[in-house]
């Protein structure tokens, strides 16, 4: 058994609102956000989306940044949810930390904004490098009281946040820093948008999870950090923990560049990974936080995953990607705070919209909020294009 | 714990001859030119019929991992890591300019499929049938040292017993016209390329030995310092300091350059059997200091 992460500190901006306070408001209330685009320029405005409803110019001035300094929105928000984070772990500024970013787009709507103007019009120029994902990493590093001493960027599509979180726990067991923020951020773009909608994997109604009717995801927004230490360090310093990062795993399908394999090889391997580095049985696990995209494809074999790993002991199983649309990069890092922000609430929320059992699934998602249910252990999950799987489980702080 | 590894496997294409040796390596020109990257024959390594639809860093990726594991007599490795700075340039230029020139209507999703990063790792993985732990760093200039550091973990946490280590970027006509625009290349000749290691937690057929490493993005001398005497080491134990200057004249500038640089510290270090490399690296983001011996150094 690994020896557990303490997650002192988090942080979240995404549809569902900003800060811990207002996501857990709304995923109680049942309140769900995803409508229609509001911010994005965009000929495809009426895909439902769960945007983060701010318009840049806003973002800004939450991130208190110059409005002359071009700044990729994903940047901005991940800007937001940093600072959440190590506010709310209570690091002493300065404190020598690593910054572990998940994302994919990096400054990609600065790309696409002024693409032809690059190499057209010194003006643009320099606005080449905001494309890279370390240099939109970097903007965040900047922006902390913390002193990050290291960044690094991973990017395995929708898992991509938590391997982040995943590689900052490494990170913490090496030794290397005494403190990690981890996660990941992501901004809609065209591109993006495009690259799912030419796919027709998106949902032209608010998505469904696990519903046999399904027709689709909805694309998402956000970013979300969490403040990771050792136990002992944490201790040490006085810190409030807010729950356990006690197992990860990480796995690949390697069955289709865009497709799961039908009886989710590389889900159940990440899982299975990630319960033995815990020290836990399938059991143990009170919730899974599923990947539950609404596609047909991932849905159906994430589904049979979790009936193969879990047989006749199904924990509660939902997606919260129906508040939130599916933030791809950054999905695993909200995912990962909703799941903290379950298990020190005792909750678990309902997977929306959902009516008719899947006929190739022998369980339904949770379709009422739960309240005051004993969750001790959370499995969360995250899977990306190219079968990079990836599953992080979340323990209660408090023994019971 | 130790952060440290044997590599058994190390190759590269590259504006030089396909995975040819150091002693045959020759500069490239100077200035601002662009030598793109010699090709091997892709048949032998990537069935034509799924190469027709890859891209060229697709196709290095999958050829030169597949050099590297056949080195080392590895038909799959437990894992792989993959470090790229700019990820698949031309395909997602391709689905960009499609979007920006033709609008957002009846756009053809096979650029866009093929454009994350992750697609270099994913390829291999289902090119070797390789389930196991698969994972991508994109921190531009340290793409490498992310993967590298991230390959280090694996090995001492005894989960895995070897992991490929693939490191790829590739340049387009326009993003060099952008960048030869935005003059950051001033002075080196701009190139391409894929490197491939393979790298395992025991000693049993290894040229070269990683100690450990560490990257920063200030304090450079202290970090490096407190690296060697971490390991009972000081810089006076040193024997030779390779920097970015002294392997691009031989493989150009590229975002994953330094995974070139590694390979002719391994190549050195085979040659020699024993001794210590330092690696060091320096981009405006930060620097990286890769420590690695001979299989004889004490």
């Amino acid at each position: 058994m690994q020896r557990p992460i303490a997650i002192t500190g988090a942080g979240i901006i995404s549809a569902l609102g900003i800060g811990l306070e207002q996501t857990l408001g709304n995923l109680v209330d049942g309140v769900c956000p995803i409508g229609p685009i509001r911010h994005l320029q965009t000929g495809h405005s009426g895909l439902p989306c769960g945007e983060v409803d701010l318009s840049d110019s806003q973002l800004y001035d939450l991130c208190r940044e110059d409005k002359e300094r071009v700044i990729p929105r994903s940047s901005l928000l991940g800007i937001v949810a940093a600072r959440q984070a190590e506010e709310d772990a209570g690091v002493v500024p300065g404190t020598r930390v690593a910054l572990i970013n998940g994302t994919t787009v990096g400054g990609m709507d600065i790309t696409e904004r002024y693409f032809n103007l690059f190499g057209n019009n010194p003006d643009y120029n320099s606005l080449i490098k905001l494309h890279l994902d370390g240099v939109t990493t970097d903007i965040i590093a900047d922006a902390l009281s913390c002193s990050v001493a290291y960044t690094d960027v991973i990017s395995t599509a929708c898992s991509a946040a938590a391997n982040a979180i995943a590689f900052g726990a490494e990170l913490i067991l090496s030794g290397k820093y005494d403190v990690v923020i981890a996660g990941g951020t992501e901004c809609l773009t065209k591109f993006h948008l495009n690259g799912f909608n030419s796919l027709m994997i998106l949902d032209s109604n608010p998505c469904r999870p696990f519903d046999a009717s399904r027709k689709g995801l909805n694309l998402g927004e956000g970013a979300a950090f969490l403040v990771m230490e050792s136990k002992e360090h944490a201790e040490m310093r006085g810190a409030r923990i807010r729950a356990l990062l006690s197992g990860w795993g990480n796995a690949c399908d390697a069955y289709h560049q865009t497709a799961s394999s039908p009886d989710g090889r590389g889900a159940i391997c990440a899982m299975q990974a990630a319960l033995d580095m815990a020290g836990l049985k399938p059991s143990d696990i009170n919730y899974v936080n599923a990947h539950g995209t609404g596609t047909e494809n991932n849905d159906l074999s994430e589904g049979v995953a979790l009936m193969t790993l879990f047989g006749d002991k199904m924990p509660y199983v939902g997606s919260t990607k129906c508040f939130t649309g599916h933030a791809t990069s950054a999905a695993g890092a909200l995912e990962a705070v909703i799941s903290i922000l379950c298990l020190q609430n005792r909750f678990v929320p309902a997977n929306l919209r959902f009516e008719t059992k899947d006929p190739g699934l022998n369980f339904c998602p949770v379709t009422e909020n739960l309240m005051d249910v004993e969750l001790r252990h959370v499995m969360s999950n995250s899977f990306g294009f190219g079968g990079n799987d990836s599953s992080l489980i979340f323990s209660s702080a408090c023994p019971i | 714990m130790k952060n440290k590894a044997y590599i058994i496997a190390a190759s590269a294409i590259s504006a030089q001859e396909p995975f040819s040796r150091m002693e045959d390596f020759a500069a490239l020109p100077a200035e601002g030119v662009f030598v793109p990257c010699k090709d091997p024959d892709f048949k032998q390594y990537i069935n034509p019929m799924a190469g027709r639809r890859m891209s060229g860093i697709l196709k290095r990726s999958i050829a030169v991992s597949k050099h590297a594991l056949s080195e080392c007599v590895i038909a799959c490795p437990d894992a792989i890591i993959t470090g790229t700075g700019n990820g698949c340039v031309s395909d997602t230029e391709a689905f960009l300019s499609k979007m920006v020139e033709d609008g957002e209507s009846m756009l053809n999703p096979s650029k866009f499929i093929c454009s994350t990063p992750n697609t270099i790792g994913s390829q291999i993985a289902i090119s070797l049938g390789c389930k196991g732990f698969n994972s991508t760093h994109v921190n531009d200039r340290f793409a490498m040292e992310g993967a590298l550091q991230d390959c280090l973990f694996l090995l001492q946490k005894g989960s895995v017993k070897n992991v490929l280590l693939c490191t790829a970027d590739q340049m387009t006509e326009g993003l060099y016209r952008m960048l030869n625009v935005e003059g950051l290349w001033k002075g080196i000749p701009v190139s391409e390329g894929a490197c491939a290691f393979v790298l395992s937690s025991s000693p049993e057929g290894a040229f070269a030995v990683v100690e450990d490493m560490v990257q920063t993005r200030s304090n450079p001398e202290w970090e490096l310092d407190r690296m060697l005497s971490s390991n009972g080491l000081n810089r006076d134990d040193i024997d030779l300091t390779i920097t970015p200057e002294d392997y691009k004249k031989y493989c150009g500038e590229f975002l994953s350059a330094s995974a070139f640089g590694l390979l002719c510290c391994c190549q050195t270090l085979k040659n020699n059997g024993a001794g210590r490399i330092l690696l060091s690296g320096e981009s405006s983001r930060g620097y990286s200091y890769i420590l690695l011996s001979g299989i004889c150094t004490n």
